[in-house]
């Protein structure tokens, strides 16, 4: 580990990660509470791709003077290992947690020739009473419900993207790493492009891929666990008592690695030496994504 | 695209169909142009171009018409790309069947404006007659896209059985708004005749005036305050702000034409 930040050891190894097809969309609320209601219930369970099917979080707020109808709002990042995940996911997961949630509208949040179907599929629901209207060359469907109507654009872009960035963060203690991580995170929060999807933006359950039990197809990195120390072998030292993981998936690789060198400097000038023993990252040795991600590189 | 420039210098004593006019978009021959004819409607006569135009290659992607054409109808039929001006009236029928790209008008139309028109723009600085966005004799349904937007005035039965796209009239138009309108928007900023909606299934009229519907035809107005009228605001900002002003507020709305079953819809002050 010869190269640092503010006297944090980098190890030289690289995040492997992988294509990803995404999406973004905009939601819309009577007050930026209703919208933010919607977007964590639709977020929920989207943590991973291995069960949860989309990785999915909360990219920004949006003002209301940028939003389509004027309203506060806040842009939603979804991620999944393929286009056909993603026009199961996204319809789904609007149609319990938007079209239900009290004032929100839904829009699409960006350009793609592939598109994701949202009012497409739950324009249904108006059970003959839809309203179909076309502004500025968009398709936009109006559902009648109990408060109004719930305004859905007919479909959003889908775009090729990345997904799996991260960097492990070791700490001394795990006050100093969950300190650590609490503030990669917020300073990655205010890039757009990047999501992290984990709750709170971190995991502690770091994976390998499969298990001795057979049909898992992910379990514990054990060689990341410290409680094992001494039973098996593992890439740290004694000084190490918890280490954690930001995940990021993003629209470019270049949107992800900002995001990597964005957290880990923030994590390194905030903590120190004292706190942290080092940064390393997540990778199966190359050999699963094209992706890689190279510390060193990414915090040049 | 070729840029043709065509100046009247004569008018014939009978009317034509212009519908030929349309190969001007593709035509890059002097010559070819020329010989197009020009059929008349009745009786059974035609004539070529060249006999009634001054004709110039121009610089650009568009079809330019100078002179007072309201002896040509059709002008405008399944045009499909680039960009046809015209400065002066025009008969019936512009942009009929019209598939995509501009028509610009300086000057009036008469009746049949956008007639079963499927995709592009049709803006007029003029008024127009009757029936603007309607289907072709015998269909059931008219305009099924684009946009037609008009600075003056509209005649009767704007936008009847019109099934998609929109069409703004800055102005007032006369009896039979969106009769039998099938879906769509229609925007009118100014007066409107009787008969509004009458007969219409889907679609949304949009007025400035405050109107009065007959109660067995239409729901009794209710206040709203919607979220694609916000939208809709921030499209008709700049050519018509007191609807846009409308739109972003509360509005009157009503629901009908009950009469078919109709679940069209009038927003209005």
């Amino acid at each position: 580990m010869a190269f640092e930040i503010a006297g944090v050891p980098i190890e030289d190894t690289f995040a492997e990660a992988f294509d990803m097809k995404a999406t973004r969309i905009v939601i819309t609320g009577h007050t930026l509470q209703w919208a933010q209601d919607a977007a964590v219930a639709m977020t929920g369970f989207g943590t991973s791709v291995i069960a949860c099917g989309v990785e999915m979080a909360i990219e920004r707020e949006i003002p209301s003077d940028e939003t389509p109808d004027g309203r506060p709002g806040v842009a939603v990042l979804a991620f999944a290992v393929s286009g056909k995940e993603l026009e199961k996911q996204i319809p789904r997961r609007a149609g319990q947690c938007v079209l239900t949630c009290p004032t929100t509208a839904l829009f699409a949040g960006i350009e793609g020739e592939k598109r994701i179907p949202l009012g497409k599929t739950l324009r249904y629901f108006g059970d003959g009473y839809q309203i179909s209207k076309s502004v500025a060359g968009r398709r936009y469907w109006r559902i009648p419900v109990m408060d109004g109507e719930f305004l859905c654009e007919e479909d959003t872009g889908r775009v090729d993207a990345v997904g799996g960035g991260n960097f492990l963060l070791l700490g001394k203690s795990l006050d100093a790493v969950a300190r650590a991580c609490r503030i990669a995170i917020d300073a990655i929060r205010p890039l757009s492009g990047v999501i992290t999807p984990f709750p709170g933006g971190a995991t502690r359950s770091g994976s390998k891929v499969g298990s001795k039990y057979s049909g898992l197809v992910a379990s514990t990195n054990e060689a990341f666990c410290p409680t094992l120390r001494g039973l098996i072998e593992q890439p740290f030292g004694e000084e190490v008592s918890a280490i954690l993981e930001v995940v990021i998936d993003g629209l470019t690789p270049q949107d992800v690695a900002l995001a990597m060198r964005t957290g880990i400097v923030a994590a390194c000038k905030a903590m120190g030496p004292s706190e942290l023993v080092g940064v390393t990252a997540g990778n199966y040795g190359g050999k699963l994504g094209r992706h890689h991600f190279k510390l060193l590189e990414v915090l040049q | 695209m070729s840029g043709w420039e065509l100046v009247l210098k004569c008018t014939p004593e009978f009317e034509v169909d212009g519908s030929s006019l349309t190969a001007l978009a593709t035509l890059s021959d002097a010559r070819g142009a020329a010989m197009i004819q020009l059929v008349g409607t009745r009786p059974e006569r035609s004539v070529d171009l060249a006999d009634l135009f001054r004709i110039h290659r121009i610089e650009g992607d568009e079809v330019v018409m100078v002179g007072d054409l309201s002896f040509i109808h059709r002008i405008g039929h399944r045009w499909e790309t680039g960009n046809l001006r015209i400065d002066g009236e025009v008969g019936a029928a512009l942009g009929i069947e019209m598939r995509g790209g501009r028509i610009e008008l300086r000057g009036n139309a008469k009746d049949g404006v956008a007639t079963q028109m499927r995709g592009g723009h049709i803006g007029i600085v003029g008024n127009v007659g009757n029936f603007v966005a309607g289907p072709l004799s015998g269909r059931r349904s008219g305009m099924s896209g684009g946009q037609v937007m008009i600075s003056g005035d509209a005649g009767d039965h704007l936008g009847h059985r019109m099934r998609r796209g929109s069409i703004v009239v800055k102005g007032s138009c006369h009896d039979g708004l969106g009769s039998e309108l099938v879906a769509g928007t229609i925007v009118v900023g100014g007066d409107v005749g009787s008969g509004v909606g009458m007969g219409m299934r889907r679609g949304t009229l949009i007025l400035r005036q405050p109107v009065a519907l007959h109660e067995t035809r239409f729901t009794p107005p209710r206040k709203v305050c919607l979220s694609i009228a916000r939208l809709l605001a921030d499209q008709l900002s700049a050519e018509l702000p007191s609807i846009a002003e409308l739109l972003s507020g509360t509005f009157n709305r009503s629901l009908g034409d009950r009469t078919v079953g109709g679940q069209g819809e009038v927003w209005y002050l």
